[in-house]
């Protein structure tokens, strides 16, 4: 039996799946302590206000 | 709160970002879970397929980043995420992709998506034998957006990563622009 790790972001041998932006991706969108974050609605495509952490 | 938080250097990470003022982890490995408290995040080690050891709305923001795949009971989880973030508060959720054009094309061929699991090592596909992550249940975008909303969130953004089987600045584009078919997707919202 083979003993290697399939890996998703290594796929045929592609180093570049979308993993590590993914983790980018992931870190860029938080939202901030104190400031007010804004999302935008797939459906309606218009900025909304999120307020959070007051 | 980083639900799932393995090692705690990405919910380090998170916290920086946030600049939170506390930061917790759940993590269900013992070993990871003291990795977890070598970063400052205060950790309890749960089963994320059983309750939560939380209060209600407790948390302001909550992460899960590439966890949800590797859980069998989702009603659990979305619903204890519900229950301990506080109204208004932020979550976010990463996870492999079920619709990425590389389990297509294996369903297609008649093969096992390599994403979806059966045992330690993949079966149904000529990636047969190397060693898998357990992933148990892989979500359509659609679908991922459904049950978060199905459990009361309201959804913003959702975002797609990764295009098999192009690379570099082309998987970057068509990812943004097709993420229904990405490798990766990820939905953030509120309660």
């Amino acid at each position: 039996m083979k003993s290697k790790t399939w890996n998703e972001s290594k796929f045929f041998g592609i180093s570049n799946s979308g993993y590590m932006e993914n983790q980018k991706d992931f870190l860029a969108m938080l939202p901030r302590v104190g400031g007010e974050s804004y999302w935008i609605s797939d459906a309606t495509m218009v900025h909304l206000p999120l307020k959070l952490l007051k | 709160m980083d639900i799932g938080c393995n090692d705690g250097s990405f919910t380090a990470k998170i916290a920086e970002i946030t600049k939170a003022k506390k930061t917790y982890g759940i993590e269900v490995d013992i070993n990871q879970a003291n990795a977890t408290i070598q970063q400052g995040v205060r950790v309890k080690i749960c089963d994320l397929n059983k309750p939560f050891p939380f209060e209600n709305n407790f948390f302001d923001i909550i992460t899960a980043n590439q966890v949800v795949e590797h859980l069998y009971d989702h009603d659990n989880f979305f619903g204890e995420m519900r229950r301990i973030l506080k109204k208004g508060g932020f979550f976010k959720i990463s996870t492999l992709n079920l619709c990425a054009w590389h389990n297509i094309a294996f369903t297609i061929l008649g093969m096992q998506p390599p994403g979806m699991h059966l045992c330690k090592v993949q079966m149904g596909n000529f990636l047969y034998g190397t060693e898998t992550h357990g992933h148990i249940k892989l979500f359509s975008p659609k679908a991922l957006r459904d049950i978060a909303k199905y459990y009361g969130f309201t959804i913003g953004r959702m975002r797609g990563s990764g295009y098999y089987p192009l690379i570099g600045p082309l998987a970057f584009f068509f990812s943004k622009l097709d993420k229904t078919h990405s490798v990766y997707i990820m939905i953030s919202g509120y309660k």
